[in-house]
């Protein structure tokens, strides 16, 4: 066995894992061999000091910390597992039919605005485009006729 | 007394464990927490280098395993699953890390190629056998953070979770010959980055552990 091989061997040959015949083989060169008996020490010693660096301990509060994390961890859990998350349809459902109200309410709102207020200009404009004259209700209170001499009728036919 | 060192085979085994908190027994969970929360602690301060941070790592562990319970096939070795977790979230932290360094206002710019060091607590000794550890613990750290982090994994896994080859593979989602080849590589480096330490030391430094 040459140096060579013997350095190749010297972590297995230090770990004991090393078969019976081959540890025999390194032992016979470090016996002869002091280059390769000081590579062995060196690499020996400072796998050995490598134990001298001390564990640390767990802090005093290390398991209480993991706890409360396991705890808050658990309580988002159930926070999902809750009637929002068997019914996750339900919270856009109750978006969805919030806007929907306020849809309406707000354009019901401006339907009536408009019509209570109506502009210069489509007060102008109905003047103009409107097949009654401007005193029909009059017309038709006062004299007893419509302007253009029909009564009006319901959608069923009925006379008013 | 109940042993309550990883990987022990018995009724309380870690699959076991895992079996029974599966089935809705947290006190299973708390007896592997009580395993593993220092290992993944000191597993996590050796990357990031900062007790602090390694908590925050620790705990991130553990959660993802209380909460991916499910998921974990019992027929397979617990610990191997559980340091892959370990070692995928802290390569995202340090990640990360590198993307948005931080500057910390307590540790000095003069020496900003060594990591930071956490002191570790040492009862009994004067204040220059301190100084002398808290320096050793620096040269060690630096010698650690000299390594890629592959490298680096595969040496920490081997040494202080004194792993196999085939579990290192395992977790690295590697083979086993590159796992030899990884740590050939990081023993090279570490010899060299430790070596004048060495030489200059009568006796080669005792350690408990096994090489």
């Amino acid at each position: 066995m040459n140096c060579k091989n013997v350095v190749q061997k010297l972590p297995d040959y230090l770990s004991h894992t090393l078969g019976e015949p081959e540890t025999v083989g390194v032992r016979a060169h470090l016996d002869l061999c002091l280059e390769c008996r000081e590579e062995s020490r060196l690499l020996s010693a400072s796998w050995d000091m490598l134990g001298l660096l001390e564990p640390v301990q767990p802090s005093a509060y290390f398991h209480a910390r993991f706890w409360e994390k396991v705890r808050q961890q658990e309580n988002v859990v159930l926070e999902r597992t809750g009637f929002f998350a068997k019914f996750p349809f339900v919270p856009a459902l109750a978006g969805f039919f919030v806007l929907w109200v306020l849809g309406v309410a707000g354009g019901a709102r401006l339907f009536a605005h408009r019509h209570e207020t109506a502009t210069p200009m489509e007060i102008a404009l109905n003047r103009f485009t409107s097949p009654y004259p401007q005193n029909s209700i009059e017309i038709i209170f006062q004299e007893g006729r419509t302007p253009t001499g029909r009564m009006p009728v319901t959608h069923q036919g009925e006379s008013l | 007394m109940e042993d309550d060192s990883p990987g022990n085979v018995d009724r309380d085994s870690d699959e076991s464990l895992m079996r029974r908190f599966q089935s809705g027994d947290t006190d299973a969970f708390v007896l592997l927490f009580n395993r593993y929360s220092t290992h993944l602690i000191n597993f996590a301060n050796r990357f990031l280098f900062s007790q602090e941070e390694s908590e925050d790592a620790a705990q991130e562990v553990l959660l993802r395993i209380h909460n991916a319970r499910d998921r974990y096939d019992a027929s397979r070795p617990f610990r191997p699953w559980l340091f892959s977790i370990a070692s995928r979230l802290i390569s995202n932290r340090l990640r990360q890390k590198k993307r948005h360094p931080l500057i910390s206002l307590f540790h000095s710019t003069e020496d900003d190629d060594s990591p930071p060091v956490d002191p570790p607590e040492r009862r009994g000794h004067g204040p220059e056998q301190n100084m002398e550890n808290q320096h050793l613990a620096t040269l060690i750290q630096s010698s650690l953070a000299l390594l890629p982090e592959n490298q680096r994994n595969a040496v920490i896994l081997a040494r202080f979770e004194e792993m196999t080859n085939e579990e290192i593979a395992q977790i690295m989602g590697t083979s086993v010959s590159s796992v030899k080849s990884l740590l050939f590589r990081a023993r090279q480096t570490l010899k060299n980055a430790l070596k004048p330490f060495i030489q200059n030391q009568p006796t080669p430094p005792k350690s408990t552990a096994t090489f």
